[in-house]
């Protein structure tokens, strides 16, 4: 919750979507929000975790995308020599 | 029942198969790095090392999914959306939530950055210009907010199909 008079972005796109769709998320209507809705919204929480993880993981640099490149290039290679060449 | 003895010629071809798939997986997370490693350094992320933006001139605050920093300096806000990029472009909410990291980043690093990316679900990537008539905009959008609530909407039915109160909204398309 931010202080009186502050917003946060995250707002501000709620209230430029629709002026009334913030409005409710400060008041909620009777019901409160679609269910289905409400799905989407802890996907999107599970869809930000798992891409924000990855792109960190990404950034840290390991080695392992490389060593899975080599080891399946050498598997290609010697499983179409078996293949093919015997 | 007992399933037949493997032939040197089904190891040969489930090792192929193996090598295929695991040079497609490695292939796609080389190209990921690549396209992230272009967008610049990462500086902080929404997962672990989070931040949270403020500016007590416009009192606005923000957490940006991911920060890059450049080659040339600037710091670039990442915003990640889980839907697929729209067909007529990022919508006005979307661009409205980037400008805001953009001033947000102009306010805590001293130095606006030339645009923020959106990244949608489906790979697709936009620039959202940081410029005057963006400014221009988010201003009157966070002037907006500030005033009383009047009752108004902008009902559309492609919007109100995606709104999470249309079930109880007297306005809705």
């Amino acid at each position: 919750m931010e202080p009186e008079g502050w917003v946060s972005a995250t707002e501000l796109a709620d209230y430029a979507y629709c002026p009334r769709s913030h409005y409710y998320a400060l008041h909620p209507p009777p019901g409160g929000p679609a269910p289905a809705a409400q799905r989407a919204a802890r996907a999107g929480v599970r869809y930000h975790a798992r891409e924000l993880g990855r792109e960190r993981r990404r950034a840290e640099g390991g080695r392992g995308a490389w060593a899975a490149l080599g080891i399946g290039l050498v598997a290609l290679f010697g499983g179409s020599a078996w293949l093919f060449l015997r | 029942m007992a399933l037949p003895p493997l032939t040197s010629r089904d190891v040969a071809a489930l090792v192929l198969l193996l090598g295929g798939v695991a040079v497609a997986l490695a292939a796609r997370a080389l190209w990921a790095r690549r396209r992230d490693r272009a967008g610049g350094t990462l500086i902080a992320i929404d997962a672990g090392a989070a931040v949270t933006l403020r500016s007590a001139r416009y009192r606005l605050t923000g957490r940006p999914d991911a920060l890059r920093r450049r080659s040339d300096g600037a710091v670039v806000p990442v915003e990640r959306k889980r839907r697929s990029a729209p067909a007529a472009g990022p919508p006005l909410a979307h661009r409205v939530q980037v400008w805001a990291y953009c001033l947000l980043v102009e306010e805590t690093y001293g130095v606006a950055p030339p645009f923020g990316r959106l990244r949608y679900g489906d790979g697709t990537e936009y620039s959202v210009p940081w410029d005057a008539a963006a400014r221009a905009e988010l201003l009157r959008w966070r002037a907006a907010i500030a005033r009383p609530y009047d009752g108004r909407a902008t009902p559309a039915p492609a919007k109100c199909a995606r709104c999470r109160w249309a079930p109880g909204c007297d306005a809705r398309a």
